[in-house]
């Protein structure tokens, strides 16, 4: 009996063991394509770009067909299915861009110094078969028929959509307005007008970002102030005007303006010179020229602490990555670089500068203090973000009048200054290592603009009943992962001096 | 410079395990317990006592042995995340864990009992694949401990006994998954293996105020497991070859980790009654300490993306599982047992991440006890359903469900001498 018994438990155990519970295994492992709706294949019919380097695909300090098949309207056309057929005026590598007239193209990261300082220099052409005067990947691409797709045009600024034709007649002097719009072989044409030849049915315009971002970026030097608010609201009224009723009457969206105080253009050096001070134990605040300043009857004025460093209340922009390391030298490396660059002696350049004595510690001494140009000061950080939430109140009102939905970008940069999670992947808006912002600190890299795509279409399919899925960035990511690094960026004693002037209207061919 | 990096992309957590108690606890620790569904501090009357309530060791004569074994056969998968595709499906690899357990005790007098047991009461481990949607959350994570456990046992009275405990613990991690190189967005396989160990100590009281019915308490304190000097080891997806390959190196160096890691508490209140001869039950209710895991900070010797030290939040919550246990002796050789528990998340929803993927669970066992002479056989099975956890909010955007079940199969034998 007791045998029996035991046999029984052992045997239902011995049953229960062999036939241990699984999991069921669903019958669909992964959603179908989405098929695009009626609503998303009509729109999409003709889609046409317009904007600035972020519309064009710009990043790290040129533009260049290896980022612009990434470019956010690119991936946008491609959601909407209109890839293939979404004509962009693609430049062959190293590209045009910030260092065209340096004789050199895209920034590329060559590794980092002994103290862990990034090493990033521009791709000279002399390395390469690039033409800057034939800068297309093919004759098919110079010689397209029709106007691009994507107009976008870095450096201009909103005026130049509705009035520039060629670098030359153009308020910002992009030397792309030129290769993007081939005038004068399409009738001397500006940017709307080509978007309207192509009879748009769906237009894409993100505008407006250098006419604050040239100021910002330049230290508030260059141009001396942005754009004036009330000029902005006209000029963006007349922009999606003509945009709305020409064509086939084009529905469209636009975007706003991010806080450009929040990109690493500007956050990196400052927390990095005020670690430095702090690990040395230097009691000085950073002496700092300011815009009121005059260097050829005193000294300067501008004084930060290691706390409105870090605060980011006072921001140092990239371009003083190559001076940061040289804070409390004797050195006058700044005014060499802009003497040799107006072409000078730089005794000369300093005989206009009395009050300058490069002798004493730079970046400490008010004698010989971090130069205007590097700094963006309270003051100016107020003036800037001030610009940017004029237009973002301007852009909202004149969308509202056109019924037009805006993308919230700004939101959207501080979300990502917050950090900014997709799929268990951390993003933020730090230099490099943020994975977002391309190596001139500005310009989203190819993740950062599929981000940008997925912002876009979000808003599009709310507004208008499209059903474009989002760009899949675990798999974007993925399929990124076959880029690999270029020996050919030779060292430049400053390579960051040239992005603000991309925003200063001096782009040159 | 490149402090975000490893704050964000390089969170090498500790987080840990594919789970049979709430958090990465285990409370399978003796058949006979397990086989009623872990309902035991109030019996507390094998050898097994040192883990659930070691004052009933007061009731084990002369010297007596015990060893067992677990084979623990979860099974988990994943659909999302919801951002990349609702519907995409992931299952865990199977993986089959062996944990053992040794217990003996020896009684000193009429009073006095002493004790050692030797178990695993944190661990596991979850493992998917290195391409998956979720890599730069987890691949691969594998958490062992190891507590050897002395006790002194006294029966203040012939119902009340008390019993005092030492712990030292042994712990092993391996914590494995992606890291984005956003530069060239290349994938760097990151690895942090380490070893460390830690010191606690436990209670336990057992009051018998009638014949029938037995009320057991115990408690198990925290223990800090210092890891220390573990290799952090960092693949490179290029070759020394490649241009690329010293910046790499130099972000992601290898080099050594430490982290301190604090398990928490365990607290049981049970009470058991003896219906008849035959039929005993028990009713337990278990709190685990998890909110010492609130953060985990791993150092580095030398700086990994350019910082020396890593957090990630944790948050976990304090959990409580019920548990309900029969046991029914058919003579004097043969029992049978049966039990149920509800046991409850201790992960926030927004904090659950793929290398733990818990939740609330309900759990049903069934077991036997043989009895020959000075032998004892015990064996259960334990049927471990978790309800479908389905993240709408998770902080790492990586929303979607998880689903689990377990089969775990257990032997104990005991020798009384």
């Amino acid at each position: 009996m007791k045998l029996i018994n035991s046999l029984i438990a052992v045997g239902i155990m011995a049953l229960l063991v062999l036939s241990g519970c699984t999991l069921e295994e669903p019958a669909v492992k992964s959603s179908a394509d989405v098929q695009l709706n009626e609503a998303t294949t009509q729109m999409f019919g003709q889609y046409v770009a317009l904007g600035n380097s972020l519309t064009a695909g710009y990043q790290s300090g040129a533009l260049t067909e290896k980022y612009q098949k990434n470019s956010f309207v690119k991936q946008i056309a491609n959601q909407a299915g209109v890839g293939a057929t979404f004509a962009q005026p693609l430049i062959a590598y190293p590209g045009l861009g910030s260092y065209t007239a340096d004789g050199a193209g895209i920034m590329e990261l060559q590794g980092f110094d002994a103290t862990g300082n990034p090493v990033i220099n521009p791709v000279p052409y002399a390395a390469t078969s690039f033409n800057p005067a034939m800068p297309y990947t093919s004759t098919d691409i110079m010689s397209y028929a029709a106007p691009y797709n994507n107009l976008g045009i870095p450096g201009i600024v909103l005026g130049d959509l509705d009035s520039a034709v060629t670098a030359a007649e153009s308020y910002s002097h992009s030397g792309l307005v030129d290769p993007i719009l081939r005038n004068p072989a399409f009738g001397n044409t500006n940017p709307i007008q080509q978007a309207l030849m192509l009879q748009p049915t769906f237009v894409s315009v993100w505008i407006g970002n250098n006419d604050v971002l040239g100021y910002a970026t330049s230290g508030g030097t260059s141009p001396a102030a942005p754009t004036d608010a009330a000029i902005f609201q006209l000029l963006y009224t007349n922009m999606l005007n003509k945009v709305t009723s020409g064509g086939q009457g084009a529905k469209a969206v636009v975007a706003n303006i991010p806080d450009v105080t929040s990109i690493p253009f500007f956050t990196t050096i400052g927390p990095k010179i005020a670690a430095s001070l702090l690990a040395n134990n230097i009691p000085y605040p950073v002496a700092y020229e300011k815009t009121t300043d005059n260097l050829a009857t005193g000294v300067a004025t501008g004084q930060a602490t290691t706390d409105d460093l870090l605060a980011g209340n006072t921001l140092v922009t990239l371009v003083a990555s190559s001076y940061a390391g040289l804070i409390g030298q004797p050195t006058g490396a700044w005014y060499r670089y802009v003497a040799g660059k107006a072409g000078i002696p730089v005794s000369v350049l300093l005989s206009t500068m009395p009050a300058v004595d490069t002798t004493q510690a730079f970046g400490l001494d008010p004698r010989n203090p971090l130069p205007n140009a590097l700094v963006l000061d309270p003051d100016e950080i107020a003036i800037a973000q001030q610009a940017t939430s004029d237009f973002n109140t301007a852009i909202a009102s004149v969308a509202g009048q056109f019924d037009v939905p805006v993308v919230d970008m700004n939101a959207f940069m501080k979300d990502l200054a917050d950090g900014y999670t997709v799929a268990g992947v951390d993003f933020n808006a730090s230099y490099i290592t943020g994975g977002v912002f391309s190596l001139d600190g500005v310009h989203p890299n190819n993740v950062g603009y599929a981000l940008v795509a997925n912002q876009f279409i979000d808003v599009i399919n709310a507004k208008y009943s499209t059903n474009m899925p989002r760009v899949d960035v675990m798999k974007f990511m993925k399929d990124l992962q076959t880029a690999s690094m270029s020996k050919r960026a030779v060292n430049k004693t400053n390579a960051f001096a040239r992005i603000p002037e991309l925003f200063g209207g001096k782009i040159l061919r | 410079m490149l402090k975000k990096l490893t704050v964000t992309a390089l969170t090498l957590v500790f987080s840990a395990s594919m789970v049979f108690g709430s958090g990465f606890s285990i409370y399978e620790q003796g058949a006979k317990a397990t086989a009623m569904s872990g309902a035991f501090a109030a019996q507390a009357n094998d050898v097994t006592a040192i883990f659930y309530n070691p004052a009933g060791i007061t009731a084990l004569n002369g010297f007596q042995v015990g060893f067992g074994v677990d084979i623990i056969m979860p099974h988990a998968n994943f659909t999302g995340p919801t951002s990349t595709d609702p519907n995409l499906y992931t299952a865990a690899d199977d993986q089959t864990f062996t944990p053992v357990t040794f217990y003996t005790t020896y009684q000193i007098n009429d009073k006095m009992n002493v004790g050692f047991g030797f178990f695993t009461p944190f661990g596991l481990g979850s493992t998917w694949d290195d391409n998956w949607a979720g890599r730069y959350l987890a691949t691969n994570t594998q958490v062992q401990t190891f507590f050897l456990n002395p006790v002194f046992a006294y029966k203040v009275m012939d119902n009340f006994s008390v019993a005092i405990g030492f712990n030292y613990a042994i712990g092993s991690v391996t914590m494995e998954k992606m890291i984005n190189f956003p530069v060239n967005n290349s994938d760097v396989h990151s690895k942090l293996a380490a070893d460390g160990n830690g010191m606690g100590w436990n209670i336990g009281l057992q009051y018998k105020p009638t014949e029938e019915m037995s009320i057991g308490f115990a408690y198990r304190s925290n223990v800090m497991l210092k890891f220390k000097d573990g290799d952090a080891t960092f693949d490179l997806p290029v070759d020394e070859t490649d241009p690329l390959y010293p910046i790499m190196r130099s972000t992601f160096p290898n080099t050594k980790g430490s982290a301190d890691l604090e398990l928490p508490t365990l607290m049981t209140f049970g009470v058991s009654y003896d219906f008849t001869d035959q039929l005993t039950a028990e009713f337990d209710y278990v709190v685990t300490g998890w909110e010492s895991y609130d953060k985990l900070t791993v150092t580095f010797d030398d700086p990994v993306g350019g910082s020396t030290e890593t957090t990630a939040d944790k948050n976990y919550q304090n959990s409580a599982s019920l548990r309900l246990g029969l046991e029914y002796r058919l003579n004097d050789q043969l029992a049978l047992r049966g039990g149920y528990m509800r046991d409850n998340h201790a992960v926030p929803d927004e904090d659950v991440e793929p290398s733990l993927p818990e939740g609330d669970r309900d759990i049903y066992n069934i077991g036997f006890g043989y009895k020959m002479g000075a032998i004892t056989i015990d064996g259960y099975y334990m049927l471990l359903m978790q309800k479908d956890r389905v993240i709408t909010n998770s902080v790492h955007d990586f929303n979607g469900t998880y689903k689990s079940v377990g089969n775990l199969y257990g032997l104990s034998f005991g020798y009384a001498f």
